[in-house]
């Protein structure tokens, strides 16, 4: 038998045709963040203390969700390969119980114009932020979670285009 | 390492593999002497299978104070869904569609 404690950590690692830079603009301009994904503009004041907020669309209000989406603060930004934020999911009791988790996002030139992202999200103690970000095609058509954002970040840095149109 | 379709359908091509995929899926951060418990085989063994899913992204390695922790990567699989089951299921939908649309004006 192994003992072991059971980690809850959850990594996604992909690779971008695109620099660093415009990655980290893609992930923290609400004028980018929003046309990808889930298309809910988030906002980064990028200094440590400072507030994240993502909004919620209108359909996705019209759906029943909370104006405020997600919340959380920066603990650490160093762009454009560092960034290290707490993160609240506001959109279930279950998740809103479970409180803050924490989020890093690590941006690497592979080599030019290729940028390696790697996220990590820390759901100890939060199962249901774990199961909400691990993708649940009953939950949200398409999947959702972090592996659908980045694939769809991804589609969007190279076509200029999301999956979701 | 750049992502690559190929690096990973060839990964996902072997039992053992899909099995240390699954016992990540699970539960993840396993060092390689957890992983190794699971299966009948050699350390060296399961190594080498390790590091065809780190070469395919399926599995991303972190370190943690002497150990080396192995986490599954979802990513890799999800951008073949996007890029090649969707479009397929996609079109066995429409064409369902398109018979029941056919039989219901044949009524």
């Amino acid at each position: 038998m192994t003992i072991s404690t059971q980690t809850t950590v959850k990594v996604h690692r992909i690779y971008i045709n695109a620099p660093v830079q415009k990655v980290w603009d893609a992930i923290t301009d609400p004028a980018w963040n929003g046309r990808y994904a889930y298309h809910a503009p988030s906002q980064y004041d990028l200094r440590p203390g400072g507030l994240y907020a993502v909004r919620s669309t209108p359909e996705m209000q019209a759906h029943g969700a909370p104006e405020l989406l997600i919340d959380g603060e920066v603990i650490e930004s160093e762009p454009p390969t560092r960034l290290v934020q707490t993160w609240r999911a506001l959109f279930t009791p279950e998740t809103v119980a479970e409180g803050f988790t924490r989020l890093t996002w690590e941006l690497d030139e592979e080599r030019p114009g290729v940028t390696r992202l790697t996220v990590t999200h820390d759901v100890e103690n939060a199962p249901n932020v774990a199961a909400s970000t691990t993708g649940d095609a009953k939950l949200h058509e398409g999947g959702g979670g972090w592996a659908w954002i980045l694939s769809d970040l991804k589609t969007f840095l190279e076509t200029g285009q999301s999956i979701q149109g | 390492m750049v992502h690559d379709d190929d690096l990973v359908f060839k990964a996902l091509a072997d039992p053992t593999r899909r099995f240390l995929l699954d016992a990540l899926f699970t539960r993840d951060g396993r060092t390689l002497t957890e992983l190794e418990s699971e299966l009948d085989m050699t350390r060296f063994g399961v190594m080498k299978h390790l590091r065809v899913l780190e070469d395919a992204g399926l599995v991303v390695t972190r370190r943690s104070g002497r150990e080396k922790l192995h986490f599954l990567n979802p990513v890799p699989i999800r951008l073949i869904h996007d890029r090649w089951i969707d479009k397929f299921t996609a079109h066995q939908v429409a064409a369902l569609t398109d018979l029941k649309n056919t039989l219901e004006d044949t009524q």
